[in-house]
């Protein structure tokens, strides 16, 4: 028996070690969330279960959904859009503007509209903003929003409520740069108090309609109802963004009540939410295109008449009806029809027609040489069953093409001979052509820059004349002009040089509960103000 | 035991761990650039350039490298890139959950393991053993994102007894620690069986019984400590892994634990946060086997004779 409570003895020890090691590195007790009491008070505590949270909600700092998701209720731009109404741009912040000439703009500020902290909203704000200090930082040395702000110059406060903003260079998307994520206003003054730049983008403080209570890194995201909020009491008490990893978890908990929505639903579990009583799905196409991007510096697939036939070779819409359950759609050609007037509705893109491919592999000289696909595991959605069945398509017209599972994005973009297809995704960024074709395709876009330090190549040498066209698209004000410009732009990218395969406008889906009445808007940003969101 | 015996024990463990350490640092940097993987592909070259610079990956590998050893004997094991906040403070957070949630699965796992085996060999060949050992191999066999999935669907959205996710009250603990210790126990079960019936045809278990020992004295006094060497054994490599050891039942039941944590941050080449993990696991695991090194001398006087005799 001693031996027996030996054997105890040692485990007990064991254990109690690891455990020890564990406390003592954590400097003390697990913090605990208390459950959220569900529809207790007046105001309901709204509990979103999302894949993953952001580490930090800077809006200048990141790039992604699951970042634009969560920022949408603490900051606001100047400018909003009306995802209801078409897309239509309306005040925000700002109560009015008006182009001063073709790169220049004054905005006149909403009155009286108060941050999280309690100060006045005032033009310094706004400058700060979009000064220096904030978009440049220097102990940072990088803001995402350079990529689309880093061509204005510090702006100039003209008094408490106007402030003028200059474009290095005209710019025929001004407005549009100040109605779009990233362009989100700040207090200056808290910006200023924050002990450096991490902690304040863990601590942001906005005008938005819920301020941040707690991050908790890889768990939740709290936020807290800002009642003195200029466009009404928010209608939550507290909105908790909660990561629950397992699609199955997260639809469970909605079943279960436990979430009021949950976020990033792959298309097959639709019809399964959609049949359970007071839960339902919504959510769409968003302004985004899934392509598959051709390398066409590699020498096997330098022939356009290859790269063609396997544009042709794709029936894109069999994918969306079987894959998709025809819950997304086809794009026309790069580009979307919330571009509006520049939206080039006759244009047509490379039909499916597989005996055409047959013939244009036959006179590209293809001899079955491997085609090498580098894919990342479902990184977007249903990634890799979509590559199976391209892979398939291909194989119908005597295309030998290979699947390569990659772990990142270093291995998908490394430059060997091995890099002929890879999967993309592209956001419109503004709902225009330059926000698309300009933004991904342009003399700036990475796919065009030599860069020895991304270990990344040119995947694209365009002529001369792409860029010209772009270069009017940008700076052009004359609809005609752009339109003939995006059209010729259209077809080079499609006909003449064709660089990648449309597939889908790429998607976003969420269930709910039916008494939490909400609209999912076609873009990544979550909208809980008072206008989006109240309670049966 | 000598001194001299724990010390070089102690020297291997530190060796060992040297090795774990060095290993994913040098596997980490030549396989992903984390300022692409963070950033992604539209990150400008200057921006890159920027991040390498800031964060010291623009030296060379070896400079790194005794930066990082440099570092580690000054405390600071560096910051996470994702957030700024200090790896040793974004690791620390994660491992109170983790460790509250393993604790109760490795209890629950040797209290049903471990018994199970017992009762398996005594009743070797019999319907009761095949019962036994049929159930571990289930047990074994399911993997835990099913069993996982599986026990929400039916206690959370059938019976809508527990709640699905989360790691807030001890109702959330009740279905992950069945999904880790299902298959758990389901091993210890197999290996005490095996353990214990090498043991149990031993001749001097032929002897004691001849002798007239009871049954029970035979099993608990005389099998049961011979065992005990292999079961210590096993539970030291089950313990050192505990710390990383449930990613999937993590994922599956939403448990803001270190293993969710060390995927992404593998995912993203959050360079400083992955070898704080490892560095955490590495010690553990160590340090537990380094216990179970100890405690054979303690368990069987024959090893702890040897030990005196070879020092």
């Amino acid at each position: 028996m001693r031996s027996l409570s030996k054997l105890f003895g040692t485990f007990i020890l064991m254990t109690a070690l690891v455990f020890s090691i564990g406390l003592a590195a954590a400097g003390g007790k697990a913090e605990k969330t208390a459950a959220p009491a569900k529809k207790a008070l007046t105001r309901p505590d709204l509990v979103i279960a999302v894949q993953k949270i952001p580490p930090v909600l800077e809006p200048m700092r990141e790039n992604s959904n699951v970042h634009e998701r969560i920022v949408y209720s603490v900051t606001e731009p100047l400018i909003f859009i009306d995802y209801k109404h078409n897309q239509k741009l309306i005040p925000g912040l700002a109560v009015s503007w008006k182009r001063l000439d073709d790169r220049t703009i004054e905005f006149k500020l909403r009155k009286g509209v108060k941050f999280q902290n309690g100060d006045e909203m005032t033009a310094e704000d706004v400058a700060f903003s979009f000064g220096p200090e904030r978009l440049f930082n220097k102990k940072r040395g990088w803001t995402f929003a350079q990529m689309y702000l880093g061509g204005i110059e510090p702006p100039k406060v003209v008094d408490r409520y106007t402030v003028i903003i200059k474009s290095k260079q005209p710019d025929f998307l001004l407005e549009k740069r100040f109605a779009n994520y990233m362009s989100e206003i700040i207090s200056k003054k808290a910006f200023l108090a924050a002990k450096d730049w991490e902690t304040w983008s863990r601590n942001v403080v906005g005008t938005g309609p819920y301020k941040i209570v707690k991050i908790k890194t890889g768990d939740y995201i709290k936020l807290a109802s800002f009642d003195d909020y200029w466009g009404g009491k928010p209608p939550a008490r507290t909105v908790t963004f909660k990561v629950v990893p397992e699609v199955a978890a997260r639809i469970a908990g909605l079943k279960t009540d436990e979430y009021d929505i949950i976020t990033d639903i792959p298309p097959d579990q639709l019809a399964g939410i959609d049949k359970t009583e007071g839960i339902s799905t919504v959510g769409g196409p968003i302004p985004n295109i899934r392509t598959v991007q051709f390398d066409e510096t590699n020498s096997l697939l330098k022939d356009p008449d290859l790269r063609r036939a396997m544009i042709m070779a794709i029936n894109r819409q069999l994918i969306v009806d079987t894959l998709y359950h025809g819950r997304t759609t086809v794009p026309n050609g790069f580009q979307m029809k919330l571009f509006g007037d520049m939206y080039i509705a006759d244009f047509k893109s490379l039909p499916y027609d597989p005996e055409k491919a047959k013939e244009l592999i036959k006179k590209s000289g293809y001899k079955g040489e491997t085609i090498h696909y580098r894919i990342l595991p479902d990184y977007y959605t249903l990634e890799v069953a979509t590559a199976q069945i391209l892979v398939e398509m291909w194989k119908k017209v005597g295309l030998n093409v290979k699947i390569e599972m990659k772990e990142n994005w270093s291995q998908i973009l490394k430059n060997d001979k091995t890099r002929n297809l890879f999967n993309v995704s592209n956001t419109a960024f503004y709902n225009d052509p330059v926000g698309l074709i300009v933004r991904r395709l342009g003399p700036r876009s990475w796919m065009r820059l030599k860069n020895k330090y991304g270990g990344k190549d040119a995947l694209y040498v365009f002529d001369k004349k792409f860029d010209k066209w772009g270069k009017i698209l940008e700076t052009s004000t004359d609809l005609k002009t752009r339109r003939d410009a995006a059209r010729k732009m259209l077809n080079y990218i499609e006909y003449e040089n064709p660089t990648q395969i449309n597939l889908h406008a790429l998607t976003m889906f969420y269930g709910k509960r039916d008494d939490v009445l909400w609209t999912a808007y076609p873009a990544a940003g979550m909208d809980f103000s008072p206008t989006n969101l109240s309670f049966k | 035991m000598s001194i001299q015996f724990i010390i070089r024990k102690i020297f291997r463990a530190l060796l060992t761990i040297w090795i774990i350490v060095t290993f994913i640092f040098i596997a980490l940097r030549i396989s992903g650039d984390s300022a692409l993987l963070i950033y992604g592909p539209d990150v400008s070259a200057k921006a890159l350039a920027t991040l390498r610079k800031a964060w010291g990956l623009d030296k060379p590998i070896w400079q790194q490298y005794l930066i990082y050893i440099s570092n580690i004997f000054h405390g600071d094991l560096g910051k996470s890139y994702l957030d700024g906040r200090n790896a040793i403070k974004v690791v620390a957070e994660r491992v109170p959950k983790t460790l509250s949630l393993m604790w109760v699965t490795a209890v629950i796992t040797l209290l049903i393991g471990i018994p199970a085996g017992i009762y398996s060999a005594l009743h070797h060949n019999t319907k009761r053993d095949r019962i036994t050992m049929t159930l571990a191999v289930m047990g074994l066999s399911i993997p835990n994102f099913f069993l996982g999935v599986l026990l929400i669907l039916l206690f959370s959205v059938s019976l809508r007894l527990l709640p699905s996710a989360g790691s807030e009250t001890w109702k959330h603990y009740i279905m992950p620690v069945i999904t880790m210790s299902t298959a758990e126990a389901a091993v210890f079960a197999r290996f005490t069986r095996s353990a214990m019936l090498e043991v149990l045809n031993q001749p001097y278990i032929r002897t004691a019984i001849a002798k007239g020992v009871p049954w029970k004295k035979v099993v608990l006094e005389h099998a049961l400590p011979n065992a005990a060497i292999s079961i210590v054994t096993m539970a030291g490599f089950f313990i050192g892994s505990l710390i990383v050891g449930g990613v999937i039942t993590e994922n599956v039941f939403a448990w803001p634990g270190v293993g969710r944590l060390l995927v992404n941050s593998v995912a993203n080449r959050d360079l400083a946060v992955v070898q704080t993990i490892v560095l955490l696991i590495s010690l553990s695991m160590v340090t537990a086997n380094l216990i179970v090194d100890l405690a054979y001398g303690w368990l069987d006087p024959r090893v702890r004779d040897l030990r005196s005799e070879e020092s």
